[in-house]
């Protein structure tokens, strides 16, 4: 089966919310290089796998070669970063930009490893209420946002109350469980109100 | 002209034997402050900032100038992706204030240098924690009991890196200072935490003491609570 679509719709919403979206490369607050939405770019090899374009007034032009790429990585990476250093301050340190269209190609990868994981968690096998794809949609986006912030491993280790109740399908007795001090209360929020949203052990079939 | 010096001489002996005469300044990590206009008698209220801006919800442009307006401000108005250096500004003027207010140490108990050994020491609950049971799980026991197979590594700003499979802990030594008023000094640590494996992060302050030789460290105050 598939990521339902108004699903991935929203997963991508919402993970441009928690991450930005920029067409150059940044320093992260951990002077990691990243582009897009969040993609991290784990070396300078690593720039010769992504679509990058010169620019001329702003716009994209012609396809960077591995070269030029690299050469922006190197740059980049040398400049400071840190708390005072938000993503939009490299832009003018940058020439490359990518396409909407690559950064979206990034994203969906991103979120098909994410899919992927959940999948492999939440089956009925294991002793949850269905599978993943199974699962109501809204339930389905609060565990998208919770293994986008935790991982997979956390989501169940670390969070043991919260996965009892989402065996049980008590939707209402999972949602204060999934709050985290490290996002931010508005973000808290719509993660429960998704739970509270759904019946409890209401299960749909695609 | 001698016998002045030698009073000192022997003074400096003494506080050496049995550690209740020395008088220990506090310090700051001034490179962790970045942009923090900070002279001697700085008071938090006049340290001025430089280069702290931040979108809000709406896409506009928010600068910070000073620590009071930032900590006075609302994050509900910061875009989502700026958070979390938002929340490292917001760290950084709560570290700042505790310095401030420290005064000198007669005694220490912590070693001159912030090193792995040191944070290996440290209680596992120092790591920025996301609820109660990480907490539950972690307290009573040191970061080396609770994290055996964690690599800890200093990195080049000096700070302490913790590597675990899922997680990066870093620790950050800010400042150093009597911040307990008891006369022992403490240090003011920063600790970031980094899923390795999503995207989550987050950011806490401690105030970390040892009143003894032989005595654990323990946290007296953190900023964030879970």
């Amino acid at each position: 089966m598939a990521l339902r679509a108004d699903v991935k719709k929203d997963v991508a919403k919402n993970i441009e919310k928690y991450e930005g979206r920029f067409e150059h490369i940044y320093l992260d607050t951990k002077g990691k290089v990243t582009v897009g939405v969040g993609h991290l770019i784990s070396n300078r090899g690593a720039m010769a796998m992504l679509v990058f374009y010169k620019t001329k007034n702003n716009l994209p032009t012609t396809i960077a070669p591995t070269q030029e790429k690299q050469a922006e990585y190197d740059a980049v990476a040398k400049l400071p970063w840190g708390q005072q250093y938000g993503a939009a301050t490299f832009k003018k340190s940058t020439n490359l930009v990518m396409k909407d269209a690559n950064i979206n190609q990034l994203l969906d990868r991103h979120i098909d490893s994410f899919y992927k994981e959940l999948t492999g968690i939440y089956k009925k096998s294991k002793g949850y209420p269905e599978d993943f794809d199974n699962l109501p949609a809204n339930v389905q986006l609060a565990l998208f946002d919770l293994i986008f912030n935790l991982g997979a491993s956390k989501i169940v280790s670390n969070f043991p109350t919260l996965d009892a109740a989402i065996k049980k399908g008590d939707w209402k007795k999972a949602a204060p469980e999934t709050n985290r001090p490290d996002v931010s209360v508005t973000r808290n929020l719509y993660v429960k109100q998704l739970l509270l949203s759904v019946p409890a052990a209401a299960v749909t079939t695609p | 002209m001698k016998a002045p010096l030698y009073s000192l001489l022997l003074c400096l002996m003494l506080s050496a034997c049995n550690g209740s005469h020395k008088n220990i300044p506090s310090t700051i990590n001034l490179p962790e402050f970045p942009g923090f206009e900070i002279k001697a008698n700085s008071d938090f209220g006049s340290v001025k900032l430089s280069g702290y801006e931040y979108k809000s919800v709406d896409g506009k442009t928010v600068a910070y100038n000073t620590c009071a307006e930032a900590t006075n401000s609302k994050e509900t108005e910061i875009a989502e992706y700026e958070l979390f250096r938002y929340r490292l500004l917001i760290n950084s003027c709560h570290a700042l204030k505790r310095y401030l207010a420290a005064k000198p140490s007669t005694d220490s108990f912590f070693p001159s240098q912030f090193d792995a050994s040191l944070v290996r020491e440290l209680p596992a609950t120092s790591v920025p924690l996301l609820n109660k049971t990480q907490e539950e799980a972690r307290t009573g026991k040191t970061v080396n009991t609770y994290f055996a197979n964690g690599q800890l590594s200093l990195e080049k700003n000096g700070s302490v890196k913790l590597q675990t499979v899922d997680d990066e802990i870093i620790y950050t030594l800010l400042a150093r200072g009597d911040l307990t008023n008891d006369g022992i000094e403490d240090l003011l640590v920063r600790t970031e935490w980094y899923a390795r494996k999503a995207s989550g992060k987050h950011v806490d302050l401690l105030v970390l003491s040892k009143t003894g030789q032989d005595k654990a460290v323990t946290i007296e105050w953190r900023l964030m609570s879970n």
